[in-house]
């Protein structure tokens, strides 16, 4: 049997007595898209972050494409192939499009300093298919016309798709979408769909964190449903909507 | 701020600042008793000297305001396609030798003296403003490279353009090594931190007896010396020297700064985590940004070593690193060439400004204080940096 | 070794004192007041001042002389500690590091700079006349010698830190102030001053330092322009040490820096004195920065 594409298991993480996440699994086969829904304060970032290394589980275990990233680094994190975007975008504002995008490239751009001094013809080479990638994806996300514009004066909606580039150019096997479709409108919402089955269609995985319902049954095959930190539904879309214990979870008893 | 408001301090200290500046001690020294005097004259002194700097500062802030009313520059877009150019770099150095021909000595000297602050502070610009991470001794890495090749020519032959590669390499080891304990700390300590290895530094170098030559320093023989060649005054070549090595410096920096680094580093600057998420080593990239400022900053120290041809423990001082920062800042954070401007403004006009008014000699450091202090409440973000800057230095207002 | 201990220890009150305003300070603005090194040196250069008023105003009156004197050094060096406050470091609050730090650089050279060209560039004496009681009464222990100036010190530096506490635990203002240091907006939002109170932070550390700069110029018999400089790194040191934003922590550090530098002083002689305090800011700020009892700073927005 091979080993999944992801595999998070029975991930635990406390601050100060209080169990922030609880004995929280997820797993992707294959590159598909999954999503983690709940209330706020269910835990769903702080899941997040025990999956890219800024917090160090207490417990449990994840897997990306048979490799532990248990203990890794953020930076290292990305390097195995799990790229993030953030709850409240966090761009590098003084960069233009492009150069955030490049940013991303980092990784996989192996040019060292020598060379960037002297700027040898395999360091211009370099250089120029990097750009040619960060281009590629700019036009994948809608935002070749913006290219040369500060990151900062970005619409709302637009910085979004930014991040998703950005975060695309580290060439993830496994993308982490933090609410991606945060205060958009539903022209927008229907915008990300498309972009977000595109990125699935590229074979890269997603795990989707979101409120915004039809954002997720559109989009999910399978969601989880997190509430106190503690898993307390898994299923298909179709089985998550009818789920009393998650109806009880967003809406209160006797609803 | 209000006007009244501003009026109200100003007197305030005014008021505060009166017994020093008008008041004068009498000791009685049989009794062992002090009276206080009024000397007028000292005071009228005081503001008398302030007074061109005042005018000058203001003529300053006036262009400052008006700039938008001014002719505009040309357009530096087509200066990103000039520096590809192979021949960019020594048409450059050909075109700053030129005036080393014309200039007196002393003009050589300050020309001299400018082009290495220019080094220094470019330098600075890769921790300070590229990365993001304040620094308070840099000096200290400027004293490691003069002082290395100083100790060294005393037993073996080295000549200073050979002591270049070796001040700096020794100077950006110190740097790596004070940068791997600290630089996990938050900002203000890792800041502190240098500060205090640097003053650590100069009691070692003060101390040191016989190696560092302690108080007195060292001197460096004729010939490991930068001196005349070919019919060339030793003035005139250490002009060249300065000016190559300035130039390939910044050149270099400048490229790194093109280059998946320096794109790093600014990413760190504006979003540690976010920068970390997308898989660059934020650790590892600031601790390299610390040891290439201070490599450079030893490769300034060399300069200056066989230019001055003497070494003590005043390279290592925290006026000179203060300067320096103060340099990058009033450049503008991360902008290489604000730092320029910035390393020949703050030399060359306290310099100018001595020779034209000597009694201002002694006024020249309070009047940097002042500029700096000037400078973080009304422009923090420098004369080339951005508003977006601004906005971040000055903070949410409360 | 006793009279290490005595003299570290008298050492230590002052770094002690002047420690709590570093410390008061980065508690409730999160900000190094690069500056209160020289609000120390104003406060030397206050007393010898007022104590010069006073002569020629009065004659020369010990005790009177004297205590005008120490009000007055308080008074100066309170003035200037408020004056910094609301001219160099108000406007830049809640800014990232580098602006106020920068300012706070500016200020301090300004200060030292100007003390230096409205009074003098040498050092200046303190009127020995004043002094001399408390330095040249002493009591012998053993082979160790304790001078009153040095009872003097210690037993105000008791004092006052009492006083302090008392301050901050038991009054509004006290409270006022720990609140501010917690939550800024917090506490604005339930009608605390923030203003006023950050202005009384800095005025209290303002006395602090003034009373330390005082007993210094007994102390050491002279003062210069840039006597502040090192007091103020040491006394920063022991505020870290101890814990920054920590004020019982402040005072253990000052303690803890005195007795060391004179223990380096007595070992490996006064060369290397002045190492001592760079090399414990170093260590303690690489390997414990939250200092011996733990460091409280605000949450900086």
């Amino acid at each position: 049997m091979t080993a999944p594409l992801f595999r998070a298991s029975g991930l635990t993480k406390s601050f100060g007595g209080l169990a922030a996440v609880q004995g929280v699994s997820l797993e992707l086969p294959t590159a598909t898209i999954q999503a983690v829904i709940g209330p706020n304060g269910a835990g769903k970032t702080t899941f997040f972050n025990c999956l890219t290394g800024i917090y160090r589980p207490d417990a449990g275990q994840v897997e990306l494409a048979g490799q532990n990233l248990s203990g890794m680094a953020p930076h290292q994190v990305c390097h195995a192939g799990l790229a993030r975007t953030f709850q409240n975008i966090r761009l590098f504002p003084e960069m233009t499009v492009l150069e955030n995008v490049l940013a991303g490239r980092f990784a996989h751009l192996h040019t060292t300093l020598w060379a960037a001094v002297l700027r040898t013809p395999a360091y211009r080479e370099a250089e120029a298919h990097a750009r040619g990638i960060a281009r590629e994806l700019l036009d994948f996300v809608g935002l070749s016309r913006h290219e040369k514009q500060w990151a900062r004066n970005l619409p709302y909606g637009l910085q979004r798709r930014l991040e998703i580039a950005r975060a695309l150019a580290t060439e993830p096997k496994v993308l982490l979408l933090d609410e991606p479709g945060a205060g958009m409108n539903p022209n927008e919402i229907d915008t990300l769909i498309g972009l977000v089955d595109q990125v699935r269609a590229r074979d890269v995985g997603v795990i989707l964190i979101e409120h915004h319902m039809k954002l997720v049954m559109e989009l999910a095959e399978r969601i989880l449903v997190l509430e106190h930190g503690e898993p307390i539904a898994a299923g298909t879309p179709a089985e998550i909507r009818d789920d009393p214990r998650v109806i009880e979870a967003y809406l209160g008893k006797g609803a | 701020m209000k006007l009244k408001t501003s009026l109200l301090l100003t007197g305030f200290v005014l008021l505060l600042s009166a017994p020093l500046l008008w008041g004068r001690l009498d000791p009685d020294y049989s009794l062992g008793t002090v009276a206080l005097g009024l000397d007028l004259a000292r005071g009228l002194e005081f503001f008398r000297n302030l007074l061109p700097a005042i005018a000058l500062g203001l003529l300053f802030a006036g262009l400052l305001r008006f700039r938008h009313r001014l002719p505009r520059l040309p357009r530096p877009a087509r200066l990103d396609q000039l520096k590809e150019r192979s021949w960019a770099i020594p048409a450059l150095i050909a075109l700053l030798w030129l005036p080393g021909l014309f200039l007196g000595s002393k003009g050589l000297s300050q020309a001299t003296f400018a082009a290495q602050y220019v080094l220094l502070a470019v330098g600075l610009n890769i921790t300070v403003g590229m990365a993001g991470i304040l620094v308070l001794g840099y000096s200290a890495y400027f004293a490691i490279g003069a002082y290395v090749f100083a100790v060294l020519q005393q037993w073996i032959w080295l000549p200073w353009w050979m002591a270049l590669p070796v001040g700096f390499a020794a100077s950006a080891l110190m740097g790596w090594l004070v940068a791997l304990p600290s630089l996990r700390l938050r900002g203000d300590y890792l800041a502190i931190v240098t500060l205090g290895f640097a003053e650590a530094l100069r009691e070692i170098l003060r101390n040191g007896g016989a190696i560092t030559g302690g108080d007195k320093g060292i001197v460096i023989a004729v010939p490991h010396r930068i001196n005349g060649i070919l019919g060339l005054t030793s003035q005139q070549v250490a002009w060249m020297a300065a000016a190559a090595v300035a130039v390939l410096g910044v050149a270099a920096i400048d490229r790194i700064y093109h280059s998946r680094l320096g794109r790093a580093w600014v990413a760190i600057r504006e979003d540690e985590v976010a920068a970390g998420a997308m898989g660059i080593p934020t650790v590892r990239m600031k601790i390299l940004a610390f040891s290439l400022s201070a490599g450079f900053a030893g490769l300034s120290g060399v300069l200056y070593a066989g230019f001055t041809v003497f070494v003590d423990p005043s390279a290592c001082t925290f006026e000179e690193s203060v300067l320096v920062l103060a340099m990058v800042i009033l450049g503008g954070l991360g902008s290489i060439p604000g730092s320029i401007v910035g390393a020949i403004l703050l030399f060359l006009i306290p310099t100018w400004l001595r020779d034209w008014f000597p009694q201002m000699q002694d006024y020249r450091l309070l009047i940097f204080g002042m500029i700096l202090v000037a400078v973080m409440l009304t422009r923090p973000q420098g004369l080339l940096g951005s508003n977006r800057h601004k906005a971040e230095l000055e903070g949410a207002p409360e | 070794m006793l009279q290490v201990l005595i003299n570290g220890l008298a050492r230590g009150s002052v770094y002690a004192l002047v420690a709590l305003g570093y410390t008061m300070v980065y508690g409730i603005l999160g900000m190094i007041n690069f500056a209160h090194g020289e609000v120390f040196m104003l406060g030397m250069f206050g007393a010898v001042f007022g104590i010069g008023l006073c002569t020629t105003l009065f004659g020369s009156h010990l005790v009177l002389n004297l205590v005008l004197g120490l009000v007055l050094a308080v008074a100066f060096a309170s003035g200037w500690g408020w004056a910094n406050e609301r001219i160099a470091y108000r406007k830049l609050r809640g800014a990232n590091l580098l602006a106020p730090l920068s300012s706070a650089i500016g200020l301090s050279i300004v200060l030292q700079n100007f003390v230096m060209l409205a009074v003098t560039k040498g050092k200046v004496d303190f009127p020995h006349y004043y002094s001399d009681t408390l330095t040249k009464t002493f009591w012998t222990i053993g082979s160790a010698r304790v001078t009153l100036l040095q009872i003097v010190m210690f037993a105000s530096t008791g004092i006052l830190c009492l006083g302090l506490w008392w301050l901050i635990q038991k009054t509004r203002m006290g409270t006022a102030l720990r609140a501010t240091a917690q939550d800024r907006t917090a506490a604005a939002l339930m009608g605390i001053p923030v203003d006023k109170t950050i202005s009384r932070t800095f005025v209290l550390g303002s006395a602090l330092a003034a009373v330390a700069g005082m007993m210094v110029g007994m102390y050491q018999g002279v003062l210069a322009f840039d006597s502040g400089y090192a007091v103020g790194l040491k006394a920063f040191t022991a505020a870290v040490l101890g814990g920054i934003g920590n004020i019982p922590g402040a005072v253990l550090g000052g303690f803890v820096i005195g007795l060391a530098e004179d223990l380096t002083s007595s070992t490996l002689g006064s060369d290397w004195k002045q190492t001592t305090g760079f090399v414990i800011l170093i260590l303690v700020l690489v390997l414990r920065p939250r200092g011996i009892l733990g460091e409280r700073v605000s949450d900086k927005v």
